[in-house]
């Protein structure tokens, strides 16, 4: 067999132990193997099909067997394919997480139910309750096969509310349906209708913001493109990553529809330099948004959708856009106004400003690691880092008086060095930063921080 | 009384413009006149995101804000401010009688929202609070602000009649209490110079008379039996809403995205002509009203189908269940 093809052909596909998930659904999964004409090429399928049986994660166990065809039909064979599903198809969850901004703790539950209707489908629903009474609720479904597509098929329906009023000035409520297309290791296509409602209950937002306040509709296209060599994600030291995001909102006939369109970029390299296991690791990242529609260029993009930058991240695992600047608080970095003077109000918040975000972001950073000459460390694998770290976030205001002089000399940037400690479940930094350079008004974060990213 | 866009001066923020009123909204209405009959300097912005917010109207001069919705409202802080004070001259005397008379708004504002919120008005307050926001959130937002008026009112299908009838009895009763305060005063309703309780009570005449709602009662109650107000109105209208209709480059500040909501701060001075320039808002042709429906119903069909596939998918291959089923061909 490893030397010439053999010729087999498959004259039946017999599947048992399904009593809830539709036949089609597990016919579809093995996909081209009633095509196959060689014993290779069938077990190739069934390799892959095997593959496309854990993804879909609702059998507790299944197995492909091959059994000889019918005597009358020399050079063929039966696939039986035996499935177990699980007696309880429901799972749940509860913890407290720290999320990635690690604003606040929060506590989240989560709660699956797979192949209620047979379809390999996974029903889920989330509840998330931040410190800060952030607040998300949502209920979804994935389908992992939209009938003979390869391709992923999943729904969402969320409630969700942040909080943004310590660094913006508002709260955000979001009421929203999403739906993908198609969702696989590489590209991600999806739509999104949000309705969402700004508001300021403690009437402190800067005049900006104010204006930002009330009711709009987000109806959106979203495509994105995730291509990761790396050889890891949590440490690479090899490889490439590169993702791209594309968004173009206002897809409707109604012209009072939110319309924008915004574009992310991000780029990582990492080196291998040989001794103690060291890596150097490059990376960039930059963002656009800009409104669409007559008279553009006098519009103002939302801004739940600019770009923010600043808080605690992980510079060299995360790919989600310009948000990376070390050394800066949540938010910290970019444009910012004088909220409302209360004069009968408390004296610490006189002077404080509202963060506006930017529509043009651009970072980019340089991460030295390498191992540390103790055994314990070398076995966990936690190893030191040096990073260096520059940023700048503008607004299309700026846009008619900018230079380039202006541009490179709004750049902020900061350095530091710490310690890395990868888990399997997160990345976490300890980091001692100091920033170089920052401009008016920028919240800057200096000493020791605490960063977590997931894998 | 003119608006000057001064950069430095103050502005108010309140709901679009409609039907020849400066502002449409009768909660802001008020305000806007209450800043002409004080001759203060101000400008008009226009915020439409807000259909349901208390904060409207608001005044902004610099970082000083009054909020609607703060004890007082924009008269409070206009007060505090030392910005403008209407009833600054009264007597002890006339300011009682103009807390008293401060009262009598209240049955005229649940009437004139009762009327405006009825079935038959849909359209009109339609236009005034949703239009510039997109279907399918004008809709909700709309249902749920009848919802909450309704249940403030104590209105219900059970005793709609009945309470109508309340409100409305109230309602002329106090129109009734201000004719006869009008007839003994010459000018204005408390002294010779206008108060707050004329810019709140020509607020609402002049709304009355100017909005075209179907069926309106408290029109007929005004134009038939109390033609001192009426008149009081009319002396006063050229006056207050000469000037106000909106500079050709005013706009509606709807969802961000649409001209100029605001500004950054880096250029807040720069952009401050621009995000008060607002355009103003052009009729829909017939056609484009049309082309409107049609998109509509289009998205609605697409997710029709889109849900019915999904749905129905998998009936045909149930047929297939059977014969497929752990049955051998040997």
């Amino acid at each position: 067999m490893e030397k010439e093809d053999v010729n087999v052909r498959v004259h039946d596909i017999q599947i048992k132990g399904n009593k809830r998930t539709k036949d089609w659904v597990i016919e579809s999964v093995l996909g081209k193997m009633k095509e196959a004409t060689t014993l290779q090429d069938i077990l190739l399928e069934a390799a892959k099909a095997s593959v496309q049986m854990e993804r879909m994660d609702v059998f507790e166990r299944w197995v492909i067997n091959f059994d000889v065809g019918p005597p009358e039909l020399p050079g063929t064979t039966n696939v039986i394919v035996e499935v177990v599903e699980p007696e309880r198809p429901y799972s749940c969850n509860v913890g407290m997480f720290s999320r990635p901004e690690s604003r606040k703790w929060s506590l989240e539950g989560t709660l699956k139910w797979k192949n209620l209707l047979g379809y390999g489908e996974t029903w889920d629903g989330t509840g998330c309750y931040g410190w800060d009474s952030t607040a998300e609720n949502s209920v979804g479904v994935n389908f992992p096969r939209f009938r003979t597509w390869p391709a992923g098929f999943f729904t969402r329906v969320s409630l969700l509310s942040q909080d943004w009023h310590k660094y913006s000035s508002y709260k955000e409520r979001l009421l929203g349906v999403s739906t993908g297309l198609i969702h696989d290791n590489n590209h991600e296509l999806s739509y999104n209708l949000t309705w969402r409602n700004l508001a300021d209950p403690s009437h402190r937002a800067s005049k900006t913001v104010r204006g930002q306040l009330g009711h709009s509709l987000l109806s959106a296209v979203k495509y994105s493109y995730r291509l990761d060599t790396r050889d890891s994600s949590v440490r690479p030291t090899e490889g490439f990553a590169f993702s791209t995001s594309s968004q173009i909102a206002g897809l409707g006939p109604d012209a009072r529809l939110s319309r924008f369109f915004r574009q992310e970029l991000d780029f990582r390299f990492a080196v291998p330099l040989g001794v103690f296991n060291a890596a150097l690791n490059l990376g960039t990242s930059a963002g656009l948004i800009v409104p669409w529609g007559k008279d553009f260029l006098s519009k103002s993009t939302p801004l739940s959708d600019r770009f923010y930058m600043g808080g605690p991240s992980c510079l060299v695992s995360e790919l989600r856009g310009p948000f990376s600047l070390v050394g800066f608080r949540t938010r910290g970095v970019g444009p910012r106004e004088l909220r409302r003077l209360v004069k009968s109000g408390n004296e610490e918040e006189v002077g404080k400003r509202d963060t506006l975000g930017g529509d043009f972001a651009i970072n980019g950073f340089a991460d030295l690691s390498f191992d540390l000459p103790l055994k314990f460390l070398k076995e966990h694998d936690i190893h030191a880092h040096v990073f260096a770290c520059s940023g700048n976030i503008l607004s299309l205001a700026d846009r008619k008086n900018m230079t380039a002089q202006k541009f490179f000399s709004g750049f902020r940037s900061s350095v530091g060095a710490g310690l890395v400690i990868p888990t399997r479940m997160f990345r976490l930094e300890i980091n001692y930063c100091r920033v170089l350079k920052y401009q008016e008004n920028d919240r800057v974060r200096k000493g020791f921080q605490l960063c977590f990213s997931p894998p | 009384m003119a608006e000057k866009k001064n950069k430095g001066g103050m502005a108010l923020r309140v709901r679009p413009p409609a039907f020849g009123l400066p502002t449409a909204c009768p909660k802001c209405l008020p305000s806007l006149l209450y800043l002409r009959l004080a001759n203060i300097t101000f400008w008009p912005e226009y915020s439409a995101a807000m259909p349901d917010s208390d904060d409207l109207p608001m005044v902004e001069l610099g970082l000083l804000v009054g909020f609607a919705s703060e004890p007082g409202g924009v008269e409070e802080f206009l007060r505090t401010e030392k910005l403008g004070d209407l009833d600054a001259d009264l007597a002890e005397v006339d300011r009682s009688e103009l807390k008293a008379f401060k009262s009598l708004l209240v049955p005229l504002s649940d009437a004139l929202q009762l009327e405006l919120w009825s079935r038959e008005n849909e359209s009109i307050a339609h236009k005034i609070y949703v239009s510039h926001l997109p279907w399918p959130i004008n809709r909700a937002i709309e249902w749920n602000m009848r919802r909450k008026l309704m249940n403030r009112l104590g209105v219900n299908k059970e005793n709609a009649k009945d309470r109508e009838a309340e409100i409305y009895k109230c309602a002329f009763d106090a129109y009734e209490a201000f004719s006869a305060k009008k007839q003994m005063d010459s000018l204005y309703l408390v002294s010779d110079k206008p108060t707050s309780l004329d810019a709140m009570l020509l607020a609402h005449i002049l709304f009355v008379l100017s909005v075209p709602l179907v069926g309106s009662i408290l029109k007929d109650e005004l134009v038939s039996k109390h033609p001192l107000l009426v008149q009081y109105a009319e002396s006063m209208k050229d006056t207050l809403l000469k000037s106000n209709e909106p500079s050709p480059s005013d706009s509606v500040k709807s969802p961000p995205t649409s001209p100029r909501a605001s500004s950054h701060a880096s250029s807040s001075s720069r952009d401050k002509d621009k995000g008060t320039n607002p355009e103003p808002k052009r009729k829909q042709t017939p056609k484009e009203k049309e082309f409107r429906k049609r998109g509509k119903m289009f998205v609605m069909a697409q997710l029709a189908a889109l849900v019915a596939y999904i749905v129905y998918s998998g009936l045909p291959f149930e047929e297939d269940d059977g014969d497929d089923n752990g049955h051998d061909d040997d």
